[in-house]
């Protein structure tokens, strides 16, 4: 198997100009309903974004998340202190609670058989097989996450669900970046012990010498 | 070679996060990228990594209308806002409510649901009071002042019934009796009565609030109690302008519905349609989830207290216990949220023993109860060893310490 090639930067970050939604953000902030509407409409994209990767793009809960993170956003505003851009302030909430409403997702399943998650994979110009390995790397990243303490999952998911960068990981985290890197490691460690307890998964990786 | 190896352990512990970063930026230069990918071709949780980057790129590109969503998420803060605000303007707050708004931020847009000052009618009866007592006062300095006082009752029955005929003609949405928590904790002025009422009307005195608002004038309503009584109605002391305001209250348990009786009614209070009462704890539950689920997480507390309280014996009143448990416990509200789990694990089911023996030791952590924190979490790794918070048991353990 070939090394996976990276995604190429403009790609993978759709972020508008922050000026723009940093005005929104501040405004917001004051009261203002109607900047807080327009922040809403420009950081919505970005937190359906987030949740979908959380969650899985076919979770029957995904529109309720991105609601409710844009009601935790709208909540968090006046704490917002124009330090970051309004954009990675949103998408850290929508992180945070998606990985509550997945929690609460698998404990709801525990206690109703008939409230299986949904969990569906994307149209894509994939093979099957490919789209079957796909989807149970993500799956297993997701479960993952429930396991490993909040802060590790958190700056793994940004890492990687969303491609952020270390200092950007840390800013949303207020941690340094020292032990964000801590964080990441301890993160890549329960992961590697996550693949290594599926060997579907790991001998689909192909690694080693 | 094996996964176990203590070189391969070795080079999988330094994963090179700044390599990765330079690739997203594409500012990789090649002897990076050589040493890159030589990493990734070993570490497989790098090589996952990289892999989950470009799957979760792939499924990111949706591409929907989220107006319903903004809109929506706009239209819950507003109506959250406007029920906090509502509750406190009539003093009737849930005190799960409350502290479930504590954690909540300023609002962020004006309350839908208009908040009524007193009504102008009610300053003029006041007014009328208040001259209906300067004139008893005269009355009674002289033997011809009696004759006015007479002409003055007369004069204020007259009003009285402009008022009450006005007020018939108010379009209400509904008339509803206003509970008055200050008037049931402490009798009012008017109900320490005496038999003369001229006499009463000597001793009194006018008393001030301290708000600047309009003087309550408690003289003035023994004249006035025959007729509240007559209509059902009683003088209360508002709790919050300190004034006097006539609200209806059911005379006796007896008391014909105030909505039978329009023109009778005294305090106009616009109140929604009464809602339709479920007595279904599932259907209960399900709405209840529903407010969760939008986070409406007050009104869930709320709903879920209901639940609790009328089917105390159904299976949602106790899983009712752990959810709430859980929204207490994400608004830091640990020692209620103990109490809930507490009530939970007592109920013997056991769907969610594993969630809330893992909100026990959060609680306990929460405030500050280190040797209960280490208990639970021993309690919780000896139930259940490959539980998803086993991990974060055993780290919690290790940080708390020995004993």
């Amino acid at each position: 198997m070939s090394l996976p090639q990276p995604v190429p930067a403009e790609l993978r970050r759709p972020v508008p100009a922050p000026s723009a939604t940093l005005e929104f953000a501040r405004e917001a902030a004051q009261g203002d309903t109607r900047a807080t509407a327009q922040l809403l409409r420009a950081v919505a994209p970005l937190v359906n974004r987030v949740v979908r990767a959380m969650l899985g793009g076919g979770h029957p809960d995904v529109q309720d998340v991105v609601q409710q993170s844009l009601i935790g956003l709208v909540r968090a505003l006046p704490a917002f202190r124009g330090e970051c851009a309004p954009e990675g302030y949103a998408q850290t909430i929508a992180m945070r609670t998606a990985l509550l409403a997945r929690k609460r997702t698998r404990i709801d399943r525990s206690r109703r058989d008939d409230d299986a998650e949904t969990e569906t994979t994307p149209t894509t110009d994939e093979s099957p097989e490919e789209t079957a390995v796909s989807e149970r790397r993500r799956s297993l990243l997701r479960e993952l996450l429930l396991e490993i303490p909040e802060e590790q999952a958190e700056a793994l998911a940004l890492r990687v669900m969303l491609g952020w960068s270390l200092e950007e990981v840390a800013q949303a985290a207020g941690a340094p970046l020292n032990t964000v890197r801590s964080r990441l490691r301890l993160a890549k460690e329960a992961l590697r012990r996550r693949i290594e307890a599926s060997p579907d998964v790991y001998a689909a990786l192909e690694v080693g010498p | 070679m094996s996964l176990t190896d203590s070189k391969h352990g070795k080079l999988a512990q330094l994963h090179p996060e700044e390599l990765f970063d330079k690739e997203e930026l594409g500012t990789l230069t090649s002897a990076e990228r050589v040493r890159l990918d030589a990493h990734v071709s070993q570490c497989a949780a790098c090589k996952m990594d990289r892999l989950l980057r470009a799957d979760f790129e792939a499924e990111a590109d949706e591409r929907i209308s989220f107006t319903n969503l903004v809109e929506g998420a706009l239209g819950a803060v507003a109506k959250a806002d406007s029920d906090r605000t509502s509750a406190k303007a009539t003093g009737t707050a849930d005190v799960v409510g409350s502290a479930a708004t504590k954690v909540e931020s300023k609002p962020v847009e004006a309350p839908l649901v208009p908040i009524h000052g007193p009504a102008p009618w009610k300053r003029v009866a006041l007014l009328f009071a208040a001259a209906f007592v300067l004139m008893a006062t005269a009355a009674a300095a002289s033997e011809q002042g009696r004759s006015i006082a007479r002409k003055a009752t007369s004069m204020f029955s007259s009003s009285d019934d402009l008022r009450e005929k006005d007020l018939a003609k108010r379009p209400l949405l509904a008339l509803a009796p206003v509970p008055s928590p200050a008037t049931q904790a402490s009798p009012s002025p008017s109900s320490a009565a005496t038999t003369d009422p001229v006499a009463k009307a000597m001793g009194a005195s006018a008393s001030g609030p301290s708000d600047g608002s309009m003087p309550v004038v408690s003289a003035a309503l023994p004249r006035i109690e025959p007729r509240l009584a007559a209509i059902g109605a009683s003088p209360q002391v508002h709790p919050t302008s300190s004034s006097v305001h006539l609200e209806r209250t059911p005379a006796t348990p007896g008391t014909p519905s105030i909505n039978a009786q329009p023109a009778n009614a005294v305090v106009p209070v616009v109140v929604e349609p009464p809602a339709k009462v479920v007595d279904d704890p599932a259907a209960l539950f399900g709405a209840a989830n529903h407010l969760r689920r939008s986070g409406n997480l007050s009104g869930a507390l709320v709903a879920y207290a209901d639940i609790i309280t009328r089917f105390p014996a159904s299976r949602e009143a106790s899983t009712a216990r752990a959810l709430r448990g859980r929204i207490l416990l994400e608004q830091h509200d640990a020692r209620r949220a103990l109490a809930e789990f507490d009530a939970y694990l007592a109920s013997g089911r056991g769907e969610l023993r594993e969630e809330a023996l893992v909100g026990r030791a959060r609680s306990f952590g929460m405030v500050g109860q280190i040797d209960a924190e280490r208990t639970a979490w021993d309690t919780l790794l000896a139930s259940y060893p490959r539980s998803a918070s086993a991990e974060h048991a055993r780290l919690r353990l290790e940080a708390l310490g020995a004993r």
